[in-house]
């Protein structure tokens, strides 16, 4: 069978954003109290770093952690629960923390890793080290 | 349309007692939004990272609260190739109907860490008064 099509209003533009749900991490469990959910991300490489951008909504900059070790890149970042003076009549979604692993196939320079946050947007720069670069090897003639 | 209402079955439960834990469904149009109440002040709070603070309009007509906007993704530098692409840009609207009048000159909208959240008082209510015979 053919693949589902998402249909737009005929004369939109932009699409409008459809609904997913978080995805719960069900692995090993984290260290913070509560759930913990999996930030969706863009990864997009250049010649010389892989960027990666995760979602993670409600997570304050000193609340954030990076880890690369061994290759696996462990982003994670803690959220604060609503205060518990607000008393849920409805809910949509579960608040929690964030967690995601990734197994990078470059090498990276760990030095020069930088990180950014902004409207709830990490913005990870990840320099490949210079060795794991792209050469040009110049074809000589015999 | 993206025009939801709150379920009032589940707000009876919690007003006769027997809540529960929260419901967690979705009304199938983005942003999911949770409703919070303490009292004198209802809480829309709602996910919607990587906005622009001045693109999110949010109005009110009645006890409909509306969140509309546009989420623009960046796209990579030229010559860039993705691996994974799984956040999305485009437009949302959102009307979501509160379970009382609330004071419309006193709502407030903040937009911090990617967290919408819009503090709606309850109207006063009227007090019982006892009005003298002349």
């Amino acid at each position: 069978m053919g693949t589902q099509v998402q249909k737009t209003e005929a004369g939109t533009q932009n699409p409008e954003i459809q609904v997913r749900e978080k995805q719960a991490v069900t692995r090993e469990p984290g260290t913070w109290e509560g759930p913990y959910f999996e930030p969706r991300v863009d990864i997009y490489e250049t010649a010389d770093a892989l960027t990666l951008m995760a979602e993670v909504p409600g997570a304050e900059a000193e609340d954030l952690q990076t880890d690369l070790k061994d290759n696996l890149l462990t982003v994670s970042a803690k959220v604060a629960r609503v205060d518990p003076r607000w008393k849920p009549l409805y809910e949509e979604y579960s608040v929690g923390h964030y967690l995601r692993q990734f197994r990078l196939g470059e090498q990276i320079d760990q030095a020069k890793i930088s990180a950014n946050l902004k409207d709830g947007v990490l913005t990870l720069t990840l320099p490949k080290a210079a060795a794991a670069k792209p050469r040009r090897i110049k074809v000589t003639g015999g | 349309m993206a025009l939801a209402r709150w379920p009032y079955d589940d707000l009876f439960r919690l007003f006769s007692g027997q809540a529960g834990p929260a419901p967690r469904e979705t009304a199938g149009v983005f942003p999911p939004v949770n409703l919070y109440d303490d009292g004198s002040v209802f809480l829309v709070r709602t996910e919607i990272p990587g906005m622009d603070k001045t693109s999110i309009e949010v109005t009110t007509a009645g006890d409909q609260l509306t969140i509309r906007g546009e989420r623009v993704v960046a796209p990579a530098e030229p010559g860039a190739s993705y691996h994974r692409r799984e956040c999305d840009g485009g437009q949302f609207r959102r009307t979501v109907t509160l379970p009382q009048p609330v004071d419309a000159e006193a709502i407030e909208a903040t937009y911090k860490n990617g967290v919408l959240e819009v503090r709606l008082p309850r109207v006063p209510e009227r007090k019982p008064r006892k009005i003298a015979v002349a």
